[in-house]
């Protein structure tokens, strides 16, 4: 099974990456990494009539510090994190979970812009994202905009994100001294996709506490109740979890919850150690 | 069956009881005594079984297949420069029986296996064969090249002794060189007398000259069987159903052993593959017929960090059937993980009186087995 006929485009930057990706009226695809279009293209389930490669475009491997946030360019690859290549401004948070994505020869060309766009449930960079409350910039030929990694994403593999725009950064809030985090991945087997991922970051610094529950076959799902709850404590939060992820993922059957649970019950066990 | 029965000669008991020790299954029960500190639960399992290798012509006749196998042939050939040709129609798929068979001709010719070119599974070059299944390779063809071989050694001692004057009986083969009563003689020297110089060969020399093609099969057509003993420790966390393997023993008994580095290999290899049954591999589909499992994304299998590092003991008691006592030890290391490491994981959850009874054992299925088990318990 290999692909259907393609062109191909190296852009140049970010503004002839656009104006390819608007030129083919929506059959144009851009392509980084190539981890997940890949077999798309080989199981022609994506059948695109242009590739828009912007592996090339300098803009999209800028970092910038802000003194809240560093923005990483979409096209850093998931090893580039993992070996601290790309500052980490989350306290060891990001190059953990980069090195639990897939293998290292995925890592070596997965990027984290790739990963959000395509949006799978399960990733682990979707999950992050929203438990940082990252920023997402896209740029469409119109202007660039900014969402919150949780609105970006609207479904399983569905993002905000149209046809001729791309995401070009995401903005990093950058943790204090004080931070805690916690991410606890449930998986079948080294490099696998997450059956369950339970995701904490606690700031006080900041005033800032999040709890998400991953790999919810939808976008991450925050837990505001917990969330309000690790304020007080991780034990507290504990607490409050079982029964709002019960309620929350309702829709599942005991099994699905009861890993995201557990996934939830041993990111918060561990913020609290 | 009985385990003195002639047809599964060997000790099986012995077989258990050392993998019960390479296990170390004292210190196991003992470990069981005390709650891991993770909240892990610790399972020990076993499973020995027999592999029937090499079954043939009336088996498959009874089974009503459509294809019978019946001789294997090999056809070898002593080269003028003294070097050896073995054909054999066997396939190999990684297997290792270039190696093998070479040194089942070497066993007999004394020529060393870098001067013996193998060829295999060719139609245009090599004899009919059926192929390689049933773990058959090493016994059917093994067995062939040593026919073959024992009938060209005829044929050389023959030309030797007339080269060397001196009587055929007297002849020996002794690392790659050919003796007889103090006399010296290099194969090539037989090589060169029938191909360049026939008029220095033995008025009743063999026609047939120095390629022979003969054929093999056992004594029986049931089969031989090889046996072995999996122990594997696994623990099972009994939350998430994640079950990981602490280790993995094998004692294997393949009868006459041609080459340690292969069984070895080959069981590995079958352990791992064995590991993916018990374990991953599933090809799942949904309520309308729709395949869930079409790519390896989906379609699960071990890799590297899921495989544990696996000990291996040999025992060898020959077949009395098979030429040199060889069994087949192809397939047998995919026989018993299933097994082995569901007993361990049910094992580790006697405690909570549940019990798999479904492989692949799936974080899933192994959940559901404690939440049945809890359900009962209630009731
Ligand atoms: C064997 C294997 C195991 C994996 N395991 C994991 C895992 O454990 N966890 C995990 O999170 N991920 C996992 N992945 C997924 C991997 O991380 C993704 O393939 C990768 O992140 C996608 O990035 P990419 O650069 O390769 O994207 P590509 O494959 O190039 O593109 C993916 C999609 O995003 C679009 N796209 C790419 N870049 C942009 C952009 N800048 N703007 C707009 N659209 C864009 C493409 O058009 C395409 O639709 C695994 C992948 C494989 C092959």
């Amino acid at each position: 099974m290999k692909p259907v006929a393609f062109d191909y485009h190296k852009a140049r930057d970010v503004g002839d990456a656009l104006t390819a990706l608007g030129a083919h009226d929506g059959d144009a695809k851009p392509v980084a990494g190539g981890c997940s279009l890949g077999p798309m293209l080989n199981l022609r389930l994506a059948r695109p009539a242009k590739l828009i490669d912007l592996r090339a475009v300098g803009e999209l491997r800028q970092l910038v510090r802000a003194p809240d946030h560093l923005m990483i360019g979409a096209c850093w690859t998931h090893a580039e994190i993992e070996d601290g290549i790309v500052p980490d401004v989350t306290r060891g948070l990001m190059r953990q979970v980069a090195g639990g994505i897939a293998y290292r020869p995925v890592r070596n060309r997965g990027t984290i812009g790739g990963s959000l766009a395509h949006s799978d449930p399960a990733a682990d960079w979707v999950t992050t994202m929203a438990v940082l409350d990252a920023g997402i910039l896209i740029s469409g030929r119109s202007g660039t905009r900014r969402e919150s990694a949780l609105s970006f994403m609207i479904g399983a593999y569905a993002t905000t994100l149209q046809a001729d725009e791309l995401v070009t950064a995401v903005e990093v809030p950058v943790l204090s001294a004080g931070a805690r985090w916690a991410y606890h991945k449930i998986a079948r087997k080294t490099g696998e996709f997450a059956l369950a991922i339970g995701a904490a970051v606690h700031d006080p610094a900041r005033d800032y506490a999040r709890v998400v529950c991953g790999a919810v076959e939808a976008p991450p799902l925050l837990l505001p109740r917990t969330s309000e709850a690790l304020r007080e404590s991780p034990s507290a939060a504990m607490k409050a979890a079982e029964a709002e992820i019960d309620t929350l993922l309702s829709a599942h059957d005991g099994i699905f919850k009861q890993h995201h649970n557990v996934a939830i019950e041993r990111a918060l066990a561990e913020l609290g150690r | 069956m009985s385990p003195t029965s002639t047809t599964t000669a060997g000790d099986y008991v012995a077989s258990l009881r050392t993998a019960q020790q390479m296990i170390a299954l004292d210190k196991i029960r003992a470990r069981q005594k005390t709650p891991e500190p993770d909240g892990t639960l610790i399972g020990v399992g076993f499973a020995t079984y027999t592999e029937q290798s090499a079954h043939g012509t009336k088996v498959f006749a009874a089974w009503g297949l459509p294809l019978v196998p019946g001789f294997e042939q090999a056809s070898l050939k002593l080269t003028p420069d003294g070097g050896l040709e073995v054909r054999a129609g066997i396939v190999t798929i990684g297997q290792g029986l270039e190696t093998t068979l070479a040194q089942v001709a070497n066993e007999i010719l004394t020529i060393p296996v870098s001067r013996i070119k193998v060829k295999l599974g060719d139609t245009a070059t090599t004899p009919y064969s059926t192929g390689a299944y049933a773990s058959r390779g090493i016994v059917m063809a093994g067995g062939a090249v040593s026919r073959s071989a024992e009938k060209l050694a005829e044929r050389i001692k023959h030309i030797a002794a007339h080269l060397m004057q001196k009587r055929p009986d007297e002849v020996k083969f002794k690392d790659g060189r050919i003796e007889a009563g103090g006399a010296r003689l290099d194969f090539a020297e037989v090589g060169r007398a029938w191909y360049l110089r026939p008029e220095t060969l033995p008025e009743n020399v063999d026609t047939g000259g120095l390629e022979v093609t003969e054929g093999y099969k056992p004594l029986v057509d049931g089969g031989v069987f090889s046996y072995a003993t999996h122990a594997a420790v696994v623990t099972v966390d009994p939350r998430t159903g994640l079950v990981k393997i602490l280790d993995y023993v094998v004692v294997e008994d393949c009868g006459r052993v041609v080459n340690p580095m292969i069984v070895e290999g080959q069981t590995f290899g079958g352990v791992a593959q064995g590991i993916g049954t018990a374990l991953f591999e599933e090809s799942t589909y949904d309520g309308q017929g729709q395949p869930l499992a079409s790519t390896l994304m989906d379609y699960l299998l071990p890799g590297p960090t899921e495989l544990p590092s696996i000990r291996m003991a040999h025992t060898e008691t020959p077949s009395p059937y098979s030429a040199h006592g060889i069994k087949g030890v192809g397939e047998g290391g995919a026989i018993a993980p299933g097994a082995t490491v569901v007993n361990a994981i049910n094992d580790a959850l006697r405690s909570l009186g549940a019990e798999v009874c479904e492989i692949p054992a799936t974080p899933r299925r192994v959940l559901e087995a404690i939440a049945a088990a809890q359900k009962q318990a209630a009731a």
